[in-house]
C-alpha cells in the first residue's frame, strides 16, 4: 500500500486543500475554454486539458484520502485498492498535466519531441521502484522549466497577475522539491530512500495551498478587469 | 508584427470605442491600418455578428459599436490579461 503518512492533526486538512486546489483548477479550465472559444487559439485548449488532468488528480487523491481516513468499510481490501488506484491516478494525471503545461509554456511544437518526453516520463514513473520519489523528481524537473518561463514572462510584462503566477509556480516547485530533499537526505544518511515523513507532507501540502491561492488571485484579477 | 484576425477585430472595435462609440469610415480606415477592401470585409463580418451597426448621419455613414461589441471587447481584454499573466 502507498505509504503517505500525514500527521494526525493534518488528517482531513489535506483533503480540504486538495479540494480547494481542484476548484482552482476547474476555474482555470473554464476560463481556458472560454478563451479558446473567443480566440480559436489551440494553446488555451492544451492549457485547459492540463489543468483538467491536474484537477482530476487532486479529486482522486482527496476522495481516496477521505475514504481511508474516515474508516469507511473498515479498511476493507476494496477500499485500500481504491486508495491505491486513486493515488496512482493522481500521480499519472498530475505528471501528464505538468507535462502538457511544460509543452505549452516552452512552446514545444514538435510532435516527436512531445512523444519522446511523454514516453520517457511514463516509463520512469511506471517502472521505478521508488515511484513516489520519481514522481516528485519529474514534477520538480518540469516545474523548474515552467518557473523559468513564467519568470521570463513576468520580467517582460511586469504585471501584478504575472507576479502571482510566478509566486504560484515557484511555491509548487518548492512543495515537490521538499519531498526530494527529504528522500535524498535519507539516501545519504541512511543509505535508503525514505518515504516522506508527516512534517514534510504537511509543509508540502501547505505550500501547495499557498500556490493555488496565488493562482486564484490571478483568476480574480483577470476576471475583475 | 502581423496581427491575427482576432487582433484586427479587437483593433477595429477599440478604435470605435475610443471615438466614443461612433466613427466615420475614413477615420476607421486610418485607425485600423487596413486596405479599403480588407476593412470592408471585416466590417461586413462584424455587422453579421451584430458587433457593430451602421447608420446614416446627414451625408456621412457612421459605424457604431453595439452592446454585443462592448461585451466582446470586455471579454477579449480579460483573455488578453489572462494570456499575459501566464505568458501563453
Amino acid at each position: 500500500m502507498v505509504n503517505f503518512n500525514p500527521p494526525l492533526w493534518f488528517v482531513g486538512i489535506d483533503s480540504i486543500i486538495e479540494l480547494f486546489a481542484m476548484i482552482v483548477c476547474i476555474l482555470l479550465v473554464l476560463f481556458s475554454f472560454k478563451a479558446r472559444r473567443y480566440t480559436q487559439n489551440r494553446v488555451f485548449t492544451y492549457f485547459g486539458i492540463a489543468y483538467g488532468l491536474i484537477g482530476l488528480g487532486f479529486f482522486m487523491k482527496s476522495i481516496s484520502n477521505i475514504l481511508i481516513n474516515t474508516n469507511i468499510l473498515n479498511h476493507s481490501n476494496s477500499l485500500i485498492n481504491f486508495f491505491n488506484y486513486g493515488f496512482v491516478l493522481y500521480l499519472f494525471s498530475t505528471l501528464i498535466g505538468y507535462l502538457i503545461l511544460t509543452m505549452v509554456f516552452l512552446k514545444i511544437k514538435s510532435k516527436k519531441v512531445v512523444a519522446l518526453i511523454t514516453l520517457l516520463v511514463l516509463y520512469l514513473i511506471s517502472f521505478s521502484r521508488y515511484y513516489l520519489g520519481i514522481f516528485n523528481l519529474l514534477a520538480t524537473f518540469l516545474l523548474f522549466f515552467i518557473c523559468l518561463s513564467v519568470f521570463q514572462n513576468h520580467f517582460e510584462k511586469r504585471k501584478g497577475s504575472s507576479r502571482a503566477v510566478v509566486i504560484g509556480f515557484t511555491l509548487l516547485f518548492f512543495s515537490h522539491l521538499l519531498f526530494i530533499a527529504y528522500q535524498i537526505g535519507g539516501k545519504i544518511i541512511y543509505n535508503t530512500l525514505l518515504q516522506p515523513n508527516s512534517t514534510f507532507y504537511a509543509i508540502s501540502e501547505s505550500l501547495q495551498l499557498l500556490a493555488y491561492v496565488a493562482l486564484l488571485i490571478t483568476i480574480v484579477r483577470v476576471t475583475k478587469k | 508584427m502581423r496581427r491575427n484576425k482576432l487582433e484586427i477585430i479587437y483593433d477595429i472595435l477599440k478604435a470605435i470605442q475610443d471615438k466614443g462609440g461612433k466613427i466615420k469610415p475614413t477615420h476607421l480606415l486610418y485607425k485600423s491600418n487596413l486596405s479599403h477592401k480588407r476593412m470592408k470585409e471585416y466590417l461586413d463580418s462584424l455587422m453579421n455578428k451584430k458587433l457593430i451597426s451602421v447608420s446614416q448621419e446627414k451625408t456621412q455613414k457612421m459605424y457604431a459599436i453595439t452592446e454585443e461589441g462592448f461585451k466582446f471587447l470586455a471579454e477579449y481584454e480579460k483573455i488578453r490579461e489572462f494570456s499575459d499573466a501566464f505568458g501563453l
